[in-house]
């Protein structure tokens, strides 16, 4: 199982983390936000917005970057720090 | 030059943080410091929520001073010594510290524009999520355009 964080936004909606079931090539980050946004409307409406980004592996990725079985994720709204 | 940036989950203390940055230093001749406060916007806000992904947060504090720290930020401003960063975590009440950042130079000009980029680049590129505690419950908070016209002063 991948874990996935939420920062921001996303994790006001979804809570802080879930879990997700990755197969062993891998998913590109556009595919692992779809397949979360599937869950529910709440997930689509909170991962699909225009300026939620993700990490993989602690590292902020575009989306169409690729998620290995075992990565950490995160999804995330914008900073704001200060 | 070291870049020294860290996340305090607990309380921070502005005037220890500043005397253990000046202490020891002979070829500096200037020290610029800046402390953020959490305002309370007349009761609207009790606190403020910090919520950090501690390794990617440490490193955008870290990119944010090493960036400062190597950016021609006037053309006779001169070099800098060393940054200091330090950001609060957690839920922090109306009044108390939430940032300290402290720049060391041979010379103010440089450590004066340091500190104020360092700020204005904390404010959209610190890997943090904010949040008010209001007595209304809490609000998401996010950059405004003034943060982002604040960050495009200073050119890359």
């Amino acid at each position: 199982m991948t874990r996935v964080l939420f920062f921001g936004r996303p994790a006001d909606a979804l809570g802080a983390e879930t879990t997700l079931e990755i197969p062993p090539s891998g998913l590109t980050v556009a595919e692992v936000r779809a397949t979360l946004a599937a869950r529910s409307p709440e997930h689509a409406a909170a991962l699909c917005a225009p300026d939620i980004r993700a990490a993989v592996n602690v590292r902020t990725v575009a989306d169409d970057a690729h998620v290995p079985a075992d990565a950490e994720v995160a999804f995330f709204s914008p900073f704001s720090g200060g | 030059m070291a870049v020294t940036a860290r996340l305090e989950p607990d309380a921070l203390d502005p005037a220890a943080e500043l005397a253990r940055f000046q202490r020891g230093r002979t070829a500096d001749g200037a020290i610029v410091s800046f402390t953020g406060l959490v305002r309370a916007e007349g009761g609207g806000v009790e606190a403020l929520v910090l919520d950090a992904y501690p390794a990617l947060t440490e490193r955008s504090l870290d990119d944010i001073g090493q960036a400062v720290a190597a950016a021609a930020a006037a053309p006779d401003a001169g070099p800098i010594t060393d940054v200091l960063i330090v950001h609060r975590t957690g839920t922090i009440p109306a009044g108390d510290p939430v940032v300290f950042v402290a720049v060391a130079a041979p010379h103010r000009r440089a450590a004066f524009l340091a500190a104020d980029q360092l700020m204005d680049r904390l404010k959209t590129e610190a890997a943090l999520w904010k949040s008010e505690l209001t007595p209304s419950g809490p609000r998401r908070i996010e950059p405004t355009r003034r943060d982002h016209a604040d960050r495009a002063r200073w050119s890359d």
